[in-house]
């Protein structure tokens, strides 16, 4: 069975080549264009990994994790942010709310494949 | 989707970034300056460098990145948004933007560009942090996986890692399961063995279900280097202890390793030679060595290497980490494209073009069910065509987009202008919502430049001669836009010396374009600045150009079916009304016939019509007098040189009273025409179809249309049929004029 | 979410069927509700053949389970092992915990 992973960015470009990657290396994909968006398409399905951008319009990445980690079905899916802001602060502020995996943009594709490889 | 069609999406996104920065150094330029601002125009730096950092741009990353980094500083009030700081951020968007339209190997092969990338970097140190320029080359360490990970599965080597984990209690809440960092060792080799150590287990109401106590001890045979290795974990490093001993580390290493973790010494010493990584003659043998406390002396095992002992957890990923910038205000910037689609603009195309042929095709019905006299059929047939048109508005609707776009362009052209004219202008917008044809919008580029630029030029005074009149120093520009009787009026107004009439007038006379004793009115005189060749500035500059421009505004106008009026009061400014029909897809229009050839005016140019019969004709001239007011006309019959095509219809003619000649006035701008023709068929919708090229020379017909009933119709070009009846008018009256005389 | 179902046999062995997916989602619930108060008879039967998925938490907990049983001075007997925890047992090595020779039922000849 094949694993879904749900993208979240408000980057056009970013969600169709991360989609792109990782529906070539077999993975199912999900895609949304905020945090806001990223809830709504959670819709119950079964999710093994989020990839969330953290500074987007709407509702940003912190936020929505916020509130993901508040739903039982989701509240152990692993999270990666993407971020070329990873003070520490903010680190901590993705800690508190269980944010662990943080990834530097830019990236490439085969670096997001790398690092979806060692969390699914 | 391939790569490339995203490479597509890319291209539009960062083409809005660039916008976006450009509107807030324009606001910033004007004083205005917060914290939002800032984050916006961070972001859209941010994103353009993210989005090109995963595509290989790296020469849009590199540079991209030190602007990023800048703002970064601006953002926290490190530095302070100058002057010259916004001077040079706007060099640095036109720069990116250029780097935007050249790939990676057209600027490696670019001098010119690489030039003004290093001479913008030279010019931003004053407000770069140092670190800025070497973090990007620096941190690609996963990348390197990918390389080592091939090699090291090319064949196996004999190089023996040992891991060391204790992993954060926490990971397995955080869905970070130890399982997938072994499933990702063995990609980079074999794992030759792992000991579940199962030691810290509580006692059964200690027992936390979501907490991790497993630790482990591995043996990895592989080729990787360290840093590949390493990365499997970055996702875990913070509060986890991962200690790795390299193939070359000595049996001390082993040992201190040993006395660093928790569990106990000698058990430790037995899962490592299960592993592999020790034989038991070596522990044996470092053990009493280190019992006996002589480091120095002995064989194996006493050369301390300390420094090879990679223990660390902060290691790697914090270089990937720092590598990064700042703390992010959780400021959000107000951008509507969540709520929006992309759509290709072709298939939106497609899809008005298919609701062209819906729209002819219902019309067909409805004429058949006319002629069914079928009351009940008749009624389902309004409804339908009811709802035919509601898709028809529908459809075009998703093909306006508000002209605030365009005008926003405006600001920095303005801006620019200004600058290089010693002028000080001030731009106001109003109407920016107002919405046309995406494809108008594209059009409107260039026209609307000119007749800025032109505005700028010649129209606002210097500041000294400003000053001397009593103006405001600042010379106000308006763009606005509005709708006007199923019409968008685009307005460029300014409050400059309005236009020189005598100036105008000495230089068509000097051009050849008028004659000297020629009579005419303000607006005529205007039009003149429209004529090829033309241009009034006494010195030519390269802003408004040598009086190309203004003709070709002209032209692209019409090629809208659109018109332009000018306005102007000398001392007082100058208005350019630029008017334009809401769609160019689908017209009412109003359809009549010609020697059985049938043509369709667009309704919206239609001021009545006329019985021809009842008006005299002014002798030798196509021109009647209506109401007092001398129109001249056009003979469609005559302009296209129709012929009753067969001779069935020459019969008719023959037999019957001639056709009742009918008389179209139209109206385009504040130009006034007829046109005569043989029957009025009434009021209908037609979709345009684009005549081909054959067709493009003939002058008056815009384009072509397919009516109910299969026969083609053509669209009158009306702006271009009043010129030309105005035109004829004016030799005609000339030649009359000459006979009298 | 797992399935477990507990039967106390008349033969003096108390059979634990678990099913389905056992992960961190349910880890806890499942530890609460059914093992922290278990009591076991003489022999326990573990039949985890119809165990989907299984991860870390879930292997922990089969472990823990170990561990309770053998607190009551209970011998526990795997009767059938299932694709999940075989494979995850064979990736961590873990074989010693998840194969009883005595009462051997493993569908797979591979094995160690």
């Amino acid at each position: 069975m094949s694993k879904t992973i749900l993208i979240v960015d408000d980057s056009a470009s970013i969600r169709q080549v991360v989609s792109i990657t990782l529906k070539g290396a077999g993975y199912e994909v999900i895609e949304a264009v905020d945090g806001k968006d990223g809830l709504t398409k959670l819709d119950g399905k079964k999710i093994h990994l989020i990839i969330s951008d953290v500074n987007m319009p709407n509702m940003g990445g912190i936020d929505m994790v916020k509130a993901i980690k508040q739903m039982a079905a989701y509240k152990f899916t692993p999270i990666i942010m993407l971020t070329t802001e990873a003070s520490d602060d903010m680190k901590q502020q993705g800690k508190a709310i269980g944010a662990k995996a943080w990834m530097v943009k830019p990236f490439k594709p085969e670096q997001m494949l790398q690092a979806v490889t060692m969390l699914t | 989707m391939s790569l490339d069609a995203v490479l597509q999406t890319f291209y539009v996104e960062a083409q809005e970034h660039l916008e976006s920065m450009e509107n807030v150094l324009l606001k910033m330029d004007e004083g205005e300056c917060d914290d939002e601002m800032l984050n916006e125009i961070f972001r859209s730096a941010h994103t353009i460098k993210g989005s090109a950092g995963i595509f290989g741009l790296d020469h849009i990353v590199n540079f991209t990145h030190v602007v990023e980094n800048v703002l970064d500083r601006a953002r926290d009030n490190e530095i302070t948004v100058e002057k010259a700081l916004i001077d040079i951020i706007f060099k640095c968007r036109d720069h990116i933007q250029s780097l935007v339209g050249v790939t990676l190997d057209e600027f490696n092969a670019q001098t010119d560009l690489q030039k003004t990338d290093s001479d913008l970097l030279e010019a931003l140190m004053p407000w770069a942090s140092e670190s800025s320029n070497q973090t990007i080359t620096e941190k690609d360490p996963i990348a390197e996986i990918t390389t080592d990970n091939a090699q090291a599965n090319e064949e196996a080597s004999d190089k023996f890692w040992h891991i060391s984990l204790r992993l954060s209690t926490d990971c397995l809440k955080n869905g970070m399961d130890p399982l997938s960092f072994i499933k990702f060792l063995s990609s980079l080799g074999e794992i030759k063995h792992i000991e579940t150590i199962i030691d810290n287990f509580p006692t059964a109401s200690d027992y936390d279900a979501e907490t991790l106590y497993f630790a482990y001890e591995i043996s990895l045979q592989s080729d990787a280097n360290l840093e590949a290795i390493e990365n499997t974990f970055m996702f875990v490093q913070d509060d986890s202890d991962i200690s790795i001993l390299p193939p070359s580390a000595k049996v001390d290493d082993y040992l201190a390793l040993i006395d660093k973790l928790p569990e106990e010494n000698q058990r430790l010493g037995d899962i490592l030679v299960n592993c592999g990584s020790l034989t038991k003659h070596s522990l044996e043998l470092a053990l009493i060595s280190q019992s006996k406390e002589t480091s120095g002396s002995g064989e194996e095992g006493v050369n301390h290497k300390l420094g090879e002992l990679l223990t660390e957890q902060h290691k790697v990923p914090e270089t990937v980490v720092n590598a990064a910038l700042n703390k992010q205000q959780q400021n959000k910037s107000q951008s509507q494209e969540g709520k929006q689609i992309r759509i290709d603009s072709n298939r939106l195309d497609h899809l008005i073009n298919l609701i062209g042929e819906l729209v002819i095709n219902q019309q067909r019905i409805d004429l058949l069910s006319k002629n069914s006299k079928n009351p009940p059929l008749i009624e389902a047939v309004d409804d339908f065509e009811n709802f035919t048109n509601q898709i028809r508005d529908a459809a075009l609707s998703l093909r306006m987009v508000p002209i605030g776009g365009t005008f926003q362009r405006f600001k920095r052209l303005v801006r620019d202008t200004a600058q290089e004219l010693g002028k000080e202008v001030e731009l106001t917008i109003d109407g920016a919502e107002t919405e046309l044809d995406r494809l108008m919008v594209e059009k409107l580029g260039d026209p609307l430049t000119h007749i800025v630029r032109n505005a700028m030029d010649h129209g606002l005074e210097s500041i000294e001669e400003r000053r001397a009149v009593g103006k405001s120093v600042k010379g106000q520009l308006k763009l606005s836009a509005y709708h006007e009787a199923s019409h968008i009026v685009i307005a460029i107004s300014d409050d400059g010396n309005g236009i020189d009439k005598e100036r105008v007038r000495e230089k068509a006379i000097e051009k050849g374009i008028i004659n000297a004793d020629s009579q005419l009115t303000d607006n005529e005189l205007f039009h003149l600045i429209f004529h090829p060749g033309f241009s009034t500035a006494a010195a030519v500059t390269n802003l408004s150009g040598r009086g190309v421009g203004m003709d070709v505004v002209k032209r692209n106008v019409e090629a809208l079916q659109g018109s332009i009026d000018i306005s102007s009061q000398t001392g007082v400014g100058s208005e350019f009304k630029i008017r334009l029909p809401l769609t160019l897809a689908i017209i009412d229009g109003f359809h009549v016939e010609a020697k059985g050839t049938h043509f369709i005016i667009p309704q919206a140019t239609i001021i009545e019509c006329i019985d021809l019969a009842n008006h005299l004709d002014i002798k030798g001239r196509h021109c009647i007098n209506l109401r007092g007011e001398m129109i001249p006309y056009l003979n469609m019959a005559e302009i296209f040189n129709l012929t009753s095509g067969d001779e069935h219809s020459l019969k008719d003619t023959m037999l019957q009273h001639p056709p009742k000649r009918e008389l179209v006035i139209v109206q385009f701008g504040s130009d006034v025409a007829g046109i005569a023709v043989d029957t009025l068929n009434g009021e209908i919708q037609t979709v345009v179809k684009p005549l081909g090229p054959i067709f493009k020379a003939l002058k008056g017909i815009g384009g072509s249309s397919l009516l109910g009933n299969g026969d083609i119709a053509f669209i009158l070009d009306v702006p271009q049929l009043i010129e030309l009846a105005i035109s004829n008018e004016i030799t005609n009256k000339i030649t009359s004029d000459e006979r009298i005389s | 979410m797992a399935d477990i179902k507990i039967t106390q046999k008349r033969d003096n062995s108390t059979e634990i069927i678990i099913s389905g997916e056992l992960t961190i989602y349910c880890v806890m619930e499942v530890y609460q509700e059914y093992f922290q108060q278990l009591k076991v008879k003489e022999i326990t039967l573990l039949q985890l053949g119809s165990i989907t998925e299984i991860d870390t938490a879930g292997v922990q907990l089969l472990i823990m389970l170990m561990k309770i049983i053998s607190e009551q001075n209970s011998n526990y007997q795997i009767t059938s092992l299932g694709e999940a925890v075989t494979d995850y047992s064979n990736l961590f090595q873990l074989n010693r915990y998840f194969i009883d020779f005595e009462m051997i039922s493993i569908e797979r000849e591979d094995q160690q």
